[in-house]
């Protein structure tokens, strides 16, 4: 596109408005659009914040573009469309388009001002506008942005709108291009962009192009009261273009034609020219700087009684002179003043100014305003904003050329923002001054952004570099004046190079010659220097006294000397012959008239200039006769005529010497233009770079924090995770984190107790690892707990025998989404073995209870029963349910409040843990009379602080004490009888006789036993004794043919030995077969079993060893020794038999301690005989029925299968026990267990 | 019965061929048969419970010809030692010696293949005979094959 010009280099950027209505026209617009403009278009629209914008989408469907949302920054792409996302703001910046967050003022929000404000920023002249249907009056203030820097804009035809209110405000504005129906518009966008780049690529230095502006300038001050002449011509240039742009013209030429030919483009033109970008409060920063720093300062000093005086010059709309004005308004208030105050503004566009007195503004000024300065300051009509009537009439709204009208005078601050850009740096200085003079000294000179009064350096010195505030040096003086009158506008001239050349004289003369013969001629230079004389010039010029000099001016006649210098000066100036005509000469006597001329030698090499003047003497006057005749007539006319001619050419000289001063100052300030042209450039650059410096660091402070801010997360965060870590670690709960997809995102290292994972496994998927778990399947646990989050907690086991409490849980994230699983694994191998063992103590006590023969009842320390076990409901005929959780005394119809009973639990007890052997008589109602011997005993909690329960053991020992009385009776009744029985009654005698025969019944089966087990015993018997009767017989025989005294005496020995052993043998054998009397007396039990091993050590097999380990400190027991010795032999017969290929059968005595029998077996001492053999031994079940009568292992006729049931019935008469402990293949041994007998007995 | 006996000890005194093993727990009878029987010419090895018996076989098998077992051993009954000794050697010759024995082990000896039992109390001339005929039928067999 253009050439050179880094502006348009960028892409061209529509900026499209858009509201309600605005769909149907944007899809129109895009229908109408090619896809290949080489142009980007932003779509800015009103959505509504909470909803998404589908924008982007619908437009797609209607544009070959691409559509995009700006949700980040982007660079601008030609033939790209923009749409804003919803609830921000979108704006241009360096070819990049940002979203920022929205602005809300007054509950309105502007985001098309917004972007088109940025836009007219970075496109300047290349920005174009577009409004469509929409209501409210966003858009407004940004047109008038775009078309302030000269950009293009155009509205939808607001009768083809559905709603129109937007366009309407935007055309009020008058700063509307076009309205066009919405498919036009892309047409005449693509025109105007193709015809602009072509205008554009036109040099505006171009010669051509200069004396186009030249002549329009001059057109248009010619029509209209603007003179434009002093503006600077790139931006005189900038608009023109425009305008050809818009009118589809290329060269400035046909648009000066155009012009001429259309009277209102003169007009458009005009005003295009006057368009200003303002706002209120235009540069906020500035603004508030002034008010700190002028107006509050001027506020305070005041007097209520002075006016405080204020210019805005170049005030366009007004928006800068009531922003001063409101500034001052809201200062006055503040400082509690009440002067006058006298705001002049001016402008040179009467337009302008109509609107700026009215004070009607759109309502989207509501972004540049605050809201209480809204409040305060305006007044809301519809849907505009009327600024309040006391600020409107402070200001005094008047058209006023600061160029050419007298400036306003004693003023304390002027304001005269973005004016002085536009014109050149020359007349810059020219309005310059007029500031000064019209400021008093010390008052402040307001200027825009980019305007520096440079040359007037000493006499405004700045007060605020950064918002171009000055303040008038009191002491400098000030240049009064110095305006032109309004006539003599000062004219642009371009400035002609001179060189000094050298001339060939006789050549020009030669021509002249051509020309004029018989003439007085002289060659002059541009000041009038003579350079050379030709012909009779004497009669015209003449020497002065005084100094030589050749100059014309002063060898002409004095009279005349004025009229040649202009007219020398004229054909210099204008490069063209001036004739003057009748002059009057007097020489000496004569007089005459002479026609002078001054002829510009054109030189042919643009050597110097140089001049004929030439004399003409003029015998008769030709067109001057009248003056000729009446000067001669009329002295006092001739006088008068004289003085009016000379009075003329003084004028003529003056006005000579204005413009030969002025052409001077022209050049001067051209090259002062230049010079601050640049200087303008390196400052804005200096403005750019500190502003963009001071960004940099605002956004690096920005940086820094973020980053401290994020540093100080860092550490926070690795604190935390180290915490947690620590806590995860320590816990030693094995944890493992699973992610959705049941891949390893973090473990605990006791995990590795069950898993086999490593650290660099995490990521992994868990169904790649090995666990120790029996029949668990972790992932689909974790699937399920992911799919119901419902959490799940089992009991699983290792393959080494571990338990673990296993959870699996949904892993939440912190905005509580569902992200993974964790499982946690405890280890509660402990708690589960000690609840097995719990578990398996208390069914161990249970079945003890309930194998137990006695009756066993456990009770509350209220005395209820909380349990009790089988044997008791049996004995008793109770059912569990008449008996659990009841009083005692309350069972089976109180059958149990037994006087002993409550004796016993609530007054013997309670002051001793443990009573035993306390016997009670009761009647039953059900079973009948029984003696009990009850044992109880209070089981204590573990701190023994309270009674948890009694234990209560009922023994019917009616049985034992019916036999014993009966023992008793019989006894006393055999000594009865042997007194004589004669008193006793026939029935007695009958009930005697029966106990008596079950007494002697009972001895005689134990007597039997006793035989059979000797019986057993046959066998070795009989070995022994042939082996004895073998040892005597063959020693007999010796005896019988012995010679040899020796061997005599030998076989003496040996028959005598074996012939006493025979006769032991056979003593023992009485011994244990003599059937004795039941009695009980004090017994070593180690006695009884060293005489029994003689015995077995006889009648053994021999492959039997017999072993003895008896305690020497054995105390006695109270027993009767022939059944104790019958036990004894019944057991080791038993040995015997389980021995048929030997082995060892040991006999040991001991003592042990009651408790260790039975727990309630406290304090006394029991004596243990062990009979242990080496034999087959036996099975559990073989076992619980050994003590059964009759059962038997042995073949019929080997034995009766009394021998264990007499044994135990034995030992438990003794009030002793017997237990077994046997084991197949290893042997068996039987342990009996008497009370020691107490001394006393 | 007691000429007998003193043939017996006028006929046999000299030297004989054959060497015996007295298995007999009681001392002083193992004393007396030790005396009489190496008097009347035998080598004659003595053990006074089973496990010696055991022991002395299987060191002394090649040169004894008969064994003299007594039933009721200490350590490893007479049964026992039967059947170890006639599992280092089948054709061994024993004479069973016993006070009493009970149906069921002379049982078990019989099917042992033992056909030699001596009834105590015993005259020693019945033992001599029959380890002499053991011995003689042994010599006869050999030379038959």
């Amino acid at each position: 596109m253009g050439d050179g010009d880094t502006e348009i280099s960028s892409v061209r950027v529509v900026g499209i408005g858009a509201s309600a209505g605005g769909i149907d026209a944007l899809r129109e617009f895009f229908e109408a659009t090619p896809a290949d403009t080489g142009l980007a278009f932003v779509v800015i629209q009103h959505l509504d914040p909470n909803q998404p914008s589908h924008m982007a989408d619908l437009l797609s469907r209607y544009t070959g573009m691409k559509v995009a949302a700006v949700e980040h920054s982007q660079k601008v792409r030609a033939d790209h469309v923009y749409t804003i996302p919803p609830n921000k703001f979108i704006f241009l910046k360096e070819g990049k388009l940002h979203p920022t967050e929205a602005v809300k003022r007054d509950g309105l929000k502007m985001p098309i001002d917004f972007f088109l404000r940025s836009l007219a920023e970075e496109q300047r002249e290349n920005a174009i506008a577009v409004l469509f249907s929409g209501s409210g009056s966003d858009g407004t203030l940004g047109i008038r942005e775009i078309r302030g820097l000269a950009g293009l804009v155009i509205v939808q035809d607001p009768k083809t709108a559905q709603f129109d209110s937007m366009i309407e405000h935007a055309l009020a504005t008058g700063m509307v291009d076009y309205a066009l129906p919405v498919r036009q518009i892309p047409g005449s966008i693509l025109q105007y962009v193709g015809q602009h780049s072509t205008a554009q690529s036109s040099r505006p230095d171009s010669e051509v192009t200069q004396d186009g502006i030249t002549v329009i300038l001059d057109l248009l001050a010619s029509q209209t009261k603007s003179d434009f002449r002093c503006y600077k011509p790139t931006t005189i240039h900038r608009r023109i273009q425009r305008r050809m742009g818009l009118n589809g013209i290329n060269d400035i030429a046909d648009y000066y034609r155009f012009l001429s030919e259309h009277p209102d483009e003169v007009a458009k033109l005009s005003k295009d020219m006057l368009i200003g970008v303002t706002s209120f409060f235009r540069d906020p920063e500035a603004f508030e700087e002034l008010r700190d720093k002028v107006i509050a300062p001027l506020v305070q000093q005041k007097h209520n009684s002075d006016p405080l005086r204020t210019w805005v010059a170049g005030c366009a709309t007004g928006e800068e002179a009531y922003s001063i004005a409101i500034l001052l308004r809201e200062e006055m208030a503040r400082a509690r003043k009440s002067f006058k105050l006298q705001v002049f503004a001016s402008d040179i566009d009467p337009e302008a100014l109509k609107g700026a007195r009215e004070g009607i503004f759109p309502e989207s000024i509501a972004a540049d305003l605050s809201e209480e300065r809204l409040t305060r300051f305006f007044i809301r009509q519809d849907d505009t904003y009327r600024v309040d009537k006391q600020v409107r009439e402070a200001i005094t709204f008047a058209p006023h050329n600061v160029l050419l009208d007298p400036p306003f005078f004693n003023m304390e601050l002027i304001s005269c923002r973005n004016l002085l850009i536009y014109i050149e740096p020359e007349v810059q200085k020219k309005v310059l001054d007029r500031f000064a003079f019209a400021l008093r000294p010390g008052g402040y000179l307001f200027l825009g952004k980019s305007e520096n009064p440079m040359e007037q350096s000493d006499v405004f010195e700045p007060i605020a570099k950064s918002s171009r505030i000055f303040r008038r040096n009191p002491s400098a003086s000030v240049p009064i004046g110095g305006f032109a009158p309004r006539a003599q506008a000062p004219a642009v001239f371009p400035a002609s190079p001179e060189r000094p050349r050298p001339i060939k004289l006789s050549d020009l003369n030669q021509q002249v010659l051509l020309k004029h013969f018989n003439a007085s001629i002289v060659l002059v230079d541009e000041h009038g220097e003579i350079r050379h004389f030709y012909g009779p010039t004497h009669r015209y010029l003449s020497h002065s006294f005084g100094d030589a000099s050749l100059s014309l001016f002063e060898m002409a006649d004095s009279r005349h000397s004025p009229r040649l210098r202009v007219a020398l000066e004229r054909a210099a100036r204008e490069n063209a012959t001036v004739r003057l005509e009748v002059l009057k000469f007097s020489r000496d006597d004569a007089t005459g008239s002479v026609n002078v001329t001054v002829m510009p030698i054109m030189e042919r090499n643009s050597g110097t200039r140089l001049f004929a003047v030439i004399f003409e003497d003029t015998g008769a006057p030709v067109r001057g006769a009248p003056a000729s005749t009446q000067e001669t007539e009329l002295h006092h006319d001739t006088l008068v005529a004289r003085l009016e001619a000379e009075n003329e050419a003084l004028k003529e000289e003056i006005q000579e010497t204005i413009d030969g001063f002025q052409t001077t100052h022209e050049e001067f300030t051209a090259a002062n233009e230049e010079v601050l042209a640049i200087n303008e450039e390196l400052q804005s650059t200096n403005e750019e770079l500190v502003s963009s410096k001071e960004e940099l660091q605002s956004v690096n402070e920005e940086l820094i924090t973020t980053n401290n801010l994020l540093n100080d997360k860092i550490e926070e965060l690795g604190k935390i995770n180290d915490d947690l870590a620590n806590f995860l670690n320590s816990s030693e709960v094995g944890t493992i984190f699973l992610d959705r997809k049941f891949c390893i995102r973090r473990f605990t290292p006791s995990a590795a107790q069950f898993m086999s994972v490593l650290s660099l496994d995490v990521g992994r998927p868990v169904s790649h690892f090995s666990n120790k778990f029996i029949d668990t399947d972790l992932v689909a646990i974790a699937d399920r707990v992911l799919k119901t989050l419902i959490p799940v907690e089992k009991e699983v086991h290792t393959s080494d025998g571990l338990w673990y409490m296993m959870r699996c849980l949904p892993y939440r994230s912190l905005k509580d989404v569902i992200d993974g699983v964790v499982f946690t694994f405890t280890d509660v191998t402990r708690l589960k073995r000690s609840e097995e063992a719990m578990q398996e103590a208390s069914d161990y006590a249970k079945n003890i209870i309930h194998t137990t023969r006695e009756a066993l009842v456990v009770l509350d320390p209220e005395l209820k029963i909380v349990s009790a076990n089988r044997a008791f409901y049996e004995t008793f005929r109770v059912a569990p349910e008449d008996t659990e959780n009841r009083l005692i005394y309350d069972l089976g119809n109180r059958q149990w409040d037994i006087p002993e009973l409550r004796e016993l639990l609530e007054e013997i007890l309670p002051t001793n843990s443990v009573v035993q052997d306390f016997e009670v008589k009761h009647d039953f109602p059900s079973i009948g009379s029984k003696v009990m011997c009850l044992n109880a005993r209070r089981v204590y909690s573990r701190e023994r602080k309270e009674i948890r329960l009694i234990l209560l053991a009922i023994t019917d020992i009616t049985e034992r004490r019916r036999i014993e009385q009966r023992h008793e009776f019989s006894h006393e009744l055999e000594q009865k009888g042997s007194e004589g029985t004669g008193e006793l009654k026939p029935a007695q005698s009958d009930l005697l006789q029966d106990v008596k025969q079950r007494i002697k019944l009972e001895d005689q089966l134990r007597q039997a036993q006793k035989m059979e087990s000797m019986g057993n015993l046959a066998s070795g018997i009989a070995h022994d004794l042939n082996n004895i009767l073998n040892i005597i017989q063959n020693y007999t025989s010796v005896l019988e043919h012995g010679d040899d005294s020796e061997q005599i005496q030998e076989s003496v020995t040996a028959i005598t030995e074996t012939t006493k052993r025979g006769a032991a043998l056979v003593q023992q054998l009485l011994t244990l077969a003599r059937k004795t009397e039941t009695k009980l007396e004090s017994i070593n039990a180690n006695d009884l079993i060293q005489e029994l091993s003689r015995l077995l050590k006889e009648t053994f097999p021999r492959n039997i060893e017999l072993v003895l380990d008896l305690d020497p400190s054995l105390p006695p027991v109270m027993a009767d020794s022939n059944q104790i010795t019958q036990v004894l032999l019944n057991l080791c017969v038993n040995a015997r038999d389980a021995m048929p290929d030997g082995g060892k059968l040991t006999l040991k005595t001991g003592v042990v301690a009651g408790k260790n029998l039975e727990e309630y077996l406290e304090s006394e001492g029991y004596v243990s005989i062990t009979v242990t053999d080496t034999g087959l031994g036996m099975d559990e079940n073989l076992q619980s029925r050994i003590f059964e009568p009759f059962f038997t292992t042995k073949g019929i006729g080997q034995g009766t299968g009394l021998g264990l049931a007499v044994v135990y019935g034995i030992v438990r008469s003794h009030d002793g026990f017997i237990h077994v402990e046997s084991k197949p293949m290893h042997g068996t041994t039987f342990r009996l267990y008497f009370p020691v007998a107490s001394a006393e007995k | 019965m007691q000429r007998m006996s003193e043939r017996s000890y006028s006929e046999n005194r000299g030297q004989r061929y054959g060497t015996i093993l007295v298995v007999e727990d009681e001392k002083q009878m193992l004393h007396l048969l030790q005396k009489v029987l190496s008097r009347h010419g035998w080598q004659v090895l003595g053990a006074s419970d089973g496990e010696q018996a055991i022991e002395v076989y299987h060191n002394e098998k090649l040169r004894i010809d008969v064994v003299l077992l007594d039933v009721g051993l200490p350590k490893v009954a007479g049964l026992q030692v039967l059947s170890k000794i006639k599992a280092e050697n089948p054709d061994v010759r024993v004479v069973i010696a016993s006070g009493y024995l009970e149906p069921k082990t002379k049982t078990k000896m019989l099917d042992a293949g033992v056909e030699h039992f001596v009834t105590k109390p015993y005259v020693l001339d019945e033992v001599i005979q029959t380890i002499q005929s053991l011995i003689e039928n042994n010599r006869v067999t050999a030379e038959d094959l």
